[in-house]
Parts: C-alpha cells; structure tokens; sequence
C-alpha cells in the first residue's frame, strides 16, 4: 500500500472530507506520511476534535492495513481521486469522494446513462425502465448507472443485464454489506458485468443518511440521468438536482399528472427536463451523439415487431392494448370481438413475445416501444 | 348370541354392537358396560321411560353390555336397540331373527333420527339383515340400493311389528335426484369476468386447484361459489360417497346431484379442516369430498393448516389418528384458494393507489408461497372493474353455467378415458413421469415450449403444470392433440409477477 493511499483511506474513514479538502492539504504542505507521524499535523487539517479522536484511533489499530488487506482478499479496488482508473466524469462533482471501493469491471463511463427512481414504483415504471436499460444495452456500448435499491433500481440493472450490457450499481453501504439483502443475487452478476461502487469503507451498515451522498456519485459518473419515477420527495431528484448543477443531460419519464408517485419526474418535465416519450428514439439519439464506438450491431435492424408472423388475432388484441392500456380480457374481447379463451391465447402469446405484461390483477397492458 | 345389534361409527364406517341384556332380581338399577359415552349411558333414562310409557314396567336389576366390549360406542343411536333388548328380555316380544336397530329414543315413546343412517344401511345391506330406523332418517337410507329397512315412528309400532301385529313402512328405494342442476349464482349472472370465468371452465374440466388473486370487491368470491355449477354432476356412486359423509357428521339430507362446496373461514382450527378430536370426526376437508373447497383470504390462514392440507389435497384421503384410533376418510377437494394481492389489496389497482411497503408485499406473499402453491394449477388474476366498465358490459350476455358444464362434462369423459388403464380420472391427478412420458407433443409444439421454457424460465414444475393445463384445454375443444395454441392460452395462467 502506498504512503498516499493510506492518508487517504485514514481520511475517508471519517465519512465528512472530500476530494478538495485533500488537495487543499496538499497547497499547505503536508506529506501523506505526516498524518500518522506527526500529531501536529492533525491540528493544521483544522480536524473537529471527535473526527481526531477517531483518526488517532484508527492509526492506532492500524485499521487502514487491515481495510487494505480486506480489500484485497475480496477483490476490490481501492481507487482515490489523484488515480487514473478514478472516473474523471466523478472529479467534476463538487464534493467528489476522496477514494471509491470497486468491485468489478468499471470500464468506460463516458456516455453512461443513469436511471433513477423511487424504490415503490408502479409496475408501469418497473416495465419501462427495464426496456430502456435493455435497449440501450443492445444498442450502444453506454453504461447503465444507478443505485442498489429495489424497484426502478433493480429494474434498471435487470434490463442491462438480461440484454447483456454494462451496469454499475452505486451502493450507499459497505460493498461487503448487500442492502437490500434481497438483491445479494443480482449484486452478484452486476460484478461480473459491470461494477459495484461505494465511497463506504467495508462493513458500513445501511443508514438513511447516506443514502443521499450516494445519489451524488450516481450523478456524478453518470453522464446522462433518467429519472424514471419519482416523487417530489425522493432520492432520484437529488440526483437530479445534483446532475442540474454539473450541467448534465436530464430526462423524465411522463407519468399520470395527479399521481404522487410521479409528481417528481413530471415536475422535472416542467422545470426543462426532457421528456422521454420514445425509448427507441432515447436510444437513437444516444448512438447519435457519435462519441461512442459505435454500436456493436448497427447492422442488425431494430427489433420491430415481428408482425408478418403473428396471427390476425393476435395483432387485433395488440392494436387494442396499443390503443390504451390497463384493460381487462373483457374490454379486449369485446373490443376485438373474440371469446375470452381467444384473447387469453393472443395474451400468451404476446407475452412471451414479451410485447405485453400484466399491469395489475387481471390487467393487461402493451410494453413500451 | 343376541339378535338385537345396534352400530357405532367408527370414521365413516359403521360397525355392529351387540346389545345383551340381563335382569335379575334386586333393587332396581341399569347399568351399561362396553366403553359407552355419557349420552350412551343417558340412554338408560330415555329407555326406561320409553318402555314405561307403553306400559311395560323395568325393574330389577339390569345389566347390559355393549359388544364388541373394547370399542368406544358414542352418540344416541343405540337407545333403540337397547330398549329392544330390554322388551325382549322382559318377554313383550320374541325376536326370530337378527335385526339392526338405529334411533334416539323419546321419553313418549317416539323415535327420533340419528346420524349414522347411511352407513347403518350399508352395513345392514352387506350383513343382509333388515335395518329398522326412525322416519326422519328415510330419505337418506332410501338412496342405498338392495337394503331391507324399515321406517319406525314410534317404540310401540315398532314393538307391534315385531310381535307381529301390525304393520311398518318399507323403505322403497328411491333414484337419485334428477340430473338438473342448479347454478347459483350462474356464469351468466356475473357481469365480464370472463379470463376467470374461462380459468374456471377449466378447472372444473380438468379438476386443477385455483388461486384467485385480485382486490377487494372484485368478485373473488362469488368466481368461486358459481364455479360449483359448472362442475360435473355427482355420478351414483360419487352421491353414495358424499351422502355417506354428510350422514356420518349429521347433515341434513339433501337429494341433488350438486356437488358439494364448503367456504372454510380463516379462524378455522387445522382439526375442524382436516378432522380429528376424541371421536375423530371427520373435518371440511371431507364434507367437501368430490366438491370444492374454498378458502377465502387464503393468506389469512395459519401456515400450518396450509401445509397440512397439502397431503389430502393430492392423495385425494386423509389418515386422522389419536390416541383412541386411526381412520381414514375421503378428501378428493378441487381446492380453490382466494386472496388479495397485497396486505392493502390495491396493487397494481387502476384507481385505488396501494400504501404497501415493499416488504410488507413480500412478507405477504411469503405466506403464500411453500408447497401447497405447488398443488395449485391455475393461477388467475380478477380484475376490479370500473364503474364506466361495468356499465359497458352490462348489455352483454354471457355464457350460461348449462352450456359451460356440458362442455365439462365431455371433457372429463375423454379423460377419464384416457387414463383409465393408468387409473386416473383427469388431467390434474397425472404424476410428473406420466406427463412427460404419456403427453406426448408434436415436434412443432415441443420446440415451441422449450422455447418457452428458456425465456420464461420455467421451473420443471412450471412446466408440467402448463403441460397438464393445456392438456385440459384441448379435451374442451376436443382436440386430439395438444396444439400451440393451447400451449399459448394454458401459460396466461402461469404464476406470474404477482407471487414470485
């Protein structure tokens, strides 16, 4: 472990000083060794005195050996701000983390796209962003961002991962502290896929307080934000307000005016963020900001429907849901003039197609194009 | 050896008692040996009385005994044959032959029903000796066929009859109710709803358990109490079988081919469900035999009740033993199950907003998960609809539960068909090798389902159940074969979103 990598981890520990304050350690003079050689050195960071008291100890324990050693066995990296690896969109942020524990493959961020939202999500939402994620997975070498919560979340990362792209999952507790325990699975794939991200030392437990410095760090790699679904009082607009402030590309999914559900999102509709009424058109404009490598399969042609192949039937009930969601088997056979057992075998078949999904009990509606 | 036998139950079978009487001389006392109840040993007043009051005076000491001495005798139905013994010991008749007798006896005299009448009959028919039991218990001994029964009103004509002098009504055997059913509340009666209705359809054919899942007042319940007339009507047998069941517990006798449905309530203790307690009586499982059983607010039930119904539910019987015994009595349920889809019920609801946390939902639909889910087939969603589209179907006219049930009732023949040899009746008993070996798939139709299988990742399980399903869908049509069609329509049943 190198002198510097040690101040720096000493530091992070305290979970209050960023990037900046370092540097400005840095004009002043002091040598990365000095914070556990000379306690007076300690008085002229301008350290409160409990954040000392904690510092001491760690030095003390030799705790920065021990969280390295840890690191290492587990195959994570540690990387701080003056790295190479460190995320140069990350720098730009106003309170960048000093260091970030990596697990996993971060790649290239530049033109990631990350994708927020509440953690109670509507169905509705859960669908959309997962074709988003999976669309812009299949066709741009882009990057999904987003947090580890469940909801829009999970949805984000799942879309990536089943279309087989990149996601890196920004976790606000330990790497080693899977929160909510219930996506430990999905954790584990993102690491092979992607990455997982926390300025958290190891065995940080979950606490609401954090949460929101997380929502930073995800506006800071990303380099564009969807905000999927959100209330006005939630996680993804402070990252959206975050994204605002370093002057990033923002997006909103409409949602039902009336809804509090989405009153954030669509509040950001009326503040100048875009809306995204077209996921394949999102993913178009993507490939065409033109800094990418290109898209792996440009020359596959989007996945349209197949709809020479599909019965007359099944496109009749397809038309109907086109035409407006939520319906019932009822609205759908009477609309097209069926029997129920006719339209419950278009529905299977449409399902697997995966052009529509149930919306609610006994619900039906088509997926976004 | 005595010639008066009376019965007592021992599950849903009934076994012959000997009654032997003795006087002697003394002081006047009755005493009964041969492990009875207290309302056996009650029968000492009520006999005494009885005979009193068609002027034949007990006195002395009086002994009787019960045998077989170690069965336990319960209940009020051997008042009769112990007030036989008791004239016949103090000489008002001659008995010629063995004879069963069933009835609680009056303190005038009269003789009142008991439960017990049908396997009474039963038991008399196959030891070919006249029944003799009260004219409230008639109607039901009359269904079964070849028994010697007669019906008694009172003590004293039965005593006439047996002496000689006069006359008793013969039980005439009489056909089982008609074939009409009726359907309450009818398939038609129900506005929209047709996805469940279909899922019900079936059901009904191919005898697959049902989860309904959908809000509060989306008509779980009523789906569930009309599906009764769309099933099959009770063969003769089938009717011998419920009418046995509802004897033994004392239920009203009921003259109709309609299959049984018994609603359990959620506060219901595992022993009133599967059946048990000092007399081992039998549970709603069995009442519902060769009907349905419906348990509503499935999520409400204690996990334990759940689990247990597991094993009935798929060997079609179930073994109750206690310390006084062990019997076994029938529990061939269509199992249908309701519940809502989270703890508030308004998931996924297009006018209600659920407040449902996330693990709140998930702790929800824990309690249903575990091994019962897997008994259960049919997966449907219902869904609460909207004033404006309530309004809009109120014009239509939908299938009548007639029609439906006739379309069932051919179906379950061809299975039954089917899988004679095997010695299953319909799709939803197959085992798991039997429908990978026996239900055998045009190439098209098995490259399509494993295709299927991969995207939808479906379990091993999953996929004989939508095997098995799309089975019963093609036996409605009468098809020979399973097509994709059938395959495409059995997967919207699948378990979806919802519970996993």
């Amino acid at each position: 472990m190198k002198e510097r990598q040690k101040a720096l981890l000493l530091l992070n520990s305290l979970e209050s000083l960023n990037a900046g304050f370092w540097e400005g350690c840095c004009r002043k003079g002091i040598e990365p060794a000095q914070v556990w050689e000379e306690p007076s050195v300690l008085e002229k960071m301008k350290l409160s005195s409990s954040a000392m008291d904690r510092l001491r100890d760690n030095i003390n324990s030799r705790w920065a050996e021990r969280e390295y050693e840890r690191c290492i066995s587990s195959g994570i990296t540690i990387l701080t701000f003056e790295d190479e690896e460190y995320p140069s969109s990350l720098s730009s942020l106003n309170s960048a983390p000093i260091l970030i524990y990596v697990k996993g493959d971060l790649g290239d961020l530049s033109g990631s796209v990350g994708i927020v939202g509440t953690r109670k999500c509507s169905e509705y939402a859960r669908r959309v962003t997962s074709s988003l994620a999976g669309l812009i997975s299949r066709r741009s070498s882009a990057a999904v961002v987003s947090g580890g919560a469940l909801g829009v979340d999970t949805a984000a990362h799942r879309g990536a991962l089943e279309a087989g792209g990149r996601t890196i999952a920004v976790l606000g507790t330990g790497l080693d502290v899977p929160y909510p325990g219930k996506n430990k699975p999905l954790f584990r794939q993102i690491e092979d896929r992607g990455a997982l991200v926390s300025e958290y030392i190891l065995g940080t437990s979950p606490n609401p307080w954090r949460f929101p410095r997380r929502n930073h760090i995800i506006a800071g790699i990303a380099n564009k934000l969807v905000v999927s679904e959100a209330p006005l009082k939630s996680g993804a607009m402070i990252t959206a307000r975050c994204s605002l402030e370093l002057g990033r590309e923002i997006w909103a999914i409409p949602g039902r005016i009336g809804e509090t559900l989405c009153e954030g999102s669509n509040r950001l509709i009326f503040d100048g963020a875009l809306p995204l009424v077209s996921i394949s058109e999102f993913v178009s404009l993507l490939e065409g900001a033109g800094q990418m490598e290109l898209a792996l399969d440009k020359e596959v042609p989007l996945p349209r429907e197949p709809f020479q192949e599909l019965d007359e039937k099944v496109v009749k009930v397809l038309e109907v849901l086109r035409r407006s969601g939520d319906r019932t088997v009822d609205n759908i056979a009477m609309e097209g003039k069926m029997s129920a057992a006719e339209v419950l075998t278009c529905l299977g078949d449409l399902t697997i197609r995966g052009l529509v999904y149930p919306s609610g009990p006994g619900r039906w509606t088509c997926s976004a194009r | 050896m005595s010639l008066v036998g009376g019965i007592t139950l021992k599950g849903i079978k009934a076994l012959k008692v000997e009654v032997e009487v003795e006087v002697t001389g003394g002081l006047f006392s009755i005493s009964i040996v041969g492990l009875p109840d207290a309302a056996v040993k009650e029968a000492r007043e009520r006999v005494r009385a009885a005979l009193r009051s068609l002027g034949v005076p007990v006195r002395g000491r009086v002994a009787i005994n019960l045998a077989p001495a170690d069965v336990p005798k319960e209940g009020a139905l051997l008042d009769l044959p112990i007030a036989i013994g008791l004239a016949e010991k103090l000489g008002s008749l001659a008995l010629r032959k063995e004879a069963l007798f069933l009835g609680e006896l009056a303190l005038d005299g009269r003789v009142r029903g008991v439960r017990g009448a049908v396997p009474a009959a039963l038991l008399a028919r196959d030891m070919e000796v006249p029944l003799f039991v009260a004219s409230e218990n008639v109607q039901e001994v009359s269904l079964v066929d070849g028994v010697e029964a007669y019906a008694v009103r009172d003590l004293q004509e039965l005593l006439a009859f047996l002496r000689g002098e006069g006359d008793l009504e013969r039980v005439s055997r009489t056909a089982p109710g008609e074939l009409v059913l009726k359907a309450d509340p009818d398939f038609a009666d129900i506005k929209g709803q047709g996805a469940a209705k279909r899922a019900l359809e079936i059901a009904a054919a191919g005898h697959h358990n049902v989860l309904l899942i959908g809000s509060p007042g989306s008509g779980k319940t009523m789906l569930a109490r009309a599906l009764q007339g769309v099933l099959p009507p009770l063969s003769d047998e089938e009717l011998t079988e419920v009418m046995l069941v509802r004897s033994t517990v004392g239920l009203p006798f009921e003259n109709s081919r309609n299959r049984p449905f018994r609603s359990v309530h959620h506060t219901t203790s595992a022993v009133a469900v599967c059946g048990g307690g000092t007399s081992l009586r039998p549970g709603e499982i069995t009442l519902a035999h060769r009907g349905v059983l419906f348990l509503d607010e499935f999520t409400e039930f204690r996990r334990d009740l759940v689990e247990s119904l597991r094993q009935p539910v798929e060997d079609g019987k179930i073994v109750v033993s206690r310390s006084t015994g062990s019997v076994t009595y029938p529990s061939r349920v269509l199992l249908v199950a309701a519940c809502n889809p989270c703890p508030c019920g308004w998931k996924g609801d297009p006018l209600e907003t659920c407040r449902c946390s996330q693990g709140e939902i998930e702790r929800y639909q824990k309690k249903m998960s575990g091994p019962i889910l897997d008994r259960i087939d049919l997966y449907v969603t219902v869904p609460r609809l909207s004033p404006r589209e309530l309004v809009g179907l109120e014009g239509q006219q939908g299938e009548k539960s007639d029609s439906i049930r006739k379309r069932v009732c051919e179906a379950r023949k061809v299975q039954q068909d089917r899988w004679q040899s095997w010695g299953y009746r319909c799709n939803a008993e197959l085992p798991e090798k039997l429908i990978r070996k026996e239900l055998v798939l045009a190439g098209e139709v098995r490259t399509f389902l494993q295709g299927i299988a991969s995207t939808l990742k479906l379990s091993g399980r999953g996929l004989s159940r939508v095997m098995k399903v799309a089975r019963t869908i093609a036996d409605l049509e009468g098809a020979a074969h399973v097509a994709i069609p059938h395959v495409s329509e059995a997967l919207a049943y699948r378990e979806t979103g919802f519970l996993s």
